[in-house]
């Protein structure tokens, strides 16, 4: 017995007594009609109108749209490419470039000797070079103030304007070096003061 | 060797290669068939246009992933239902009905079905259910293959099917 169902004796037997019907009298002739047609299963008529089912073809403007957006396509596809070759012709020159120099820094190089000498610097000797007719002159001046002559009085006024500047040169050689420039001025104070000192010796 | 006279392997390796005039080839070769599959599932040329459309994009851009395993129109096809699908996807809903009790009833079709009237008659169904008659009924996927691509359960998809045949005998009462 189900657990279910309680007195299922009470249904048996009242299931036993139910009652019989008699199908209706134009039944047969039904059923009879129905075996003289076709046996054609119901599944295959639709399929076989679904095989039937009309085709349709595209109207032309869906390739044409179609054909503009693979044109595109590959439009972008060939930037891409060239782009991506860029790019690697860049990475290979920056790694070339990373290799080679990476190479040349740790290549010793050719093994090189170095020799030095030690050289003695020569003092700049100015007053040497320059003063050593300053003495004779000396002499010479106590001569020219006994001589008092105007004209060789302006030619020992000049000497000795040339004489004061060639002290300033002088000392700022001293100070800055051998200068060019100072050296070309002191050549031509010396020019001046050898002709002003042959003047007053002929003047004499 | 002219496209036409290629065959279906030689196509795809002119594809890949964007040979234009082999591609227009495959495309007519398949248009028809796509396109109409596009149209039954969209019920709308303007939609079906646009399906196949996007779709033959797809394939183009995609077949090198094609894998030749199967036949190179049943991955068209595919592609072409897919898309259409998610064209529809708006329209399409699946209305819940009960899963059981249909398996017992049947449907009489009778012993002959116009095409012309069955066409209407399909283009006049919901687009739920019209989506899964024709997925499986005429273009020959399983409830399986259905059901995964709607996303809804094989159930789903048997009972789609029962109620849109029921609605489809309904309908071509009116044409008998």
């Amino acid at each position: 017995m189900s657990a279910f169902e309680k007195n299922r004796d009470k249904l048996k037997k009242a299931l036993d007594q139910l009652p019989a019907y008699d199908p209706p009298a134009g039944l047969w002739d039904q059923i009879q009609s129905d075996l003289t047609k076709p046996n054609v299963p119901n599944e295959e008529v639709l399929h076989e109108a679904v095989e039937h089912l009309p085709a349709y073809a595209p109207p032309v403007s869906v390739w044409n749209t179609l054909a503009r957006q693979l044109d595109t396509d590959q439009q972008v596809r060939q930037l891409r490419v060239v782009r991506q070759r860029q790019v690697l012709q860049w990475a290979a020159a920056v790694a070339f470039l990373l290799v080679a120099g990476y190479a040349i820094l740790r290549e010793p190089g050719p093994k090189v000797k170095l020799q030095y000498a030690q050289e003695t610097v020569q003092q700049f000797q100015v007053d040497i070079d320059w003063n050593s007719d300053e003495s004779i002159f000396a002499q010479l001046e106590d001569q020219l103030v006994q001589v008092n002559d105007p004209a060789i009085n302006k030619l020992r006024f000049e000497y000795e304007e040339l004489s004061s500047a060639h002290e300033d040169v002088s000392a700022m050689l001293k100070s800055y070096g051998r200068d060019p420039q100072l050296i070309r001025q002191m050549a031509d104070i010396e020019r001046e003061r050898s002709d002003i000192y042959r003047q007053i010796i002929e003047a004499i | 060797m002219t496209t036409a006279a290629m065959t279906e392997s030689e196509l795809i390796d002119a594809c890949l290669a964007s040979d234009r005039l082999a591609q227009k080839e495959l495309y007519d070769r398949y248009s028809r068939a796509m396109y109409t599959a596009a149209y039954r599932i969209t019920s709308d040329f303007d939609l079906a246009n646009d399906v196949l459309q996007e779709a033959f994009v797809k394939i183009f851009r995609h077949l090198a992933g094609f894998r030749r395993e199967s036949t190179l129109g049943a991955w068209i096809k595919t592609i072409v239902v897919r898309t259409a699908l998610s064209r529809m996807r708006r329209e399409i809903r699946m209305e819940s009905l009960e899963d059981h009790h249909h398996q017992d009833q049947i449907v009489d079709w009778g012993h002959h079905l116009d095409a012309d009237y069955l066409e209407k008659a399909i283009q006049a169904l919901p687009a739920g259910y019209r989506s899964v008659f024709v997925m499986i009924e005429v273009e020959g996927y399983s409830h399986k293959e259905v059901a995964d691509m709607l996303d809804i359960s094989v159930g789903t998809s048997k009972s789609q099917l029962f109620y849109a045949k029921k609605k489809l005998r309904k309908s071509l009462e009116k044409y008998r």
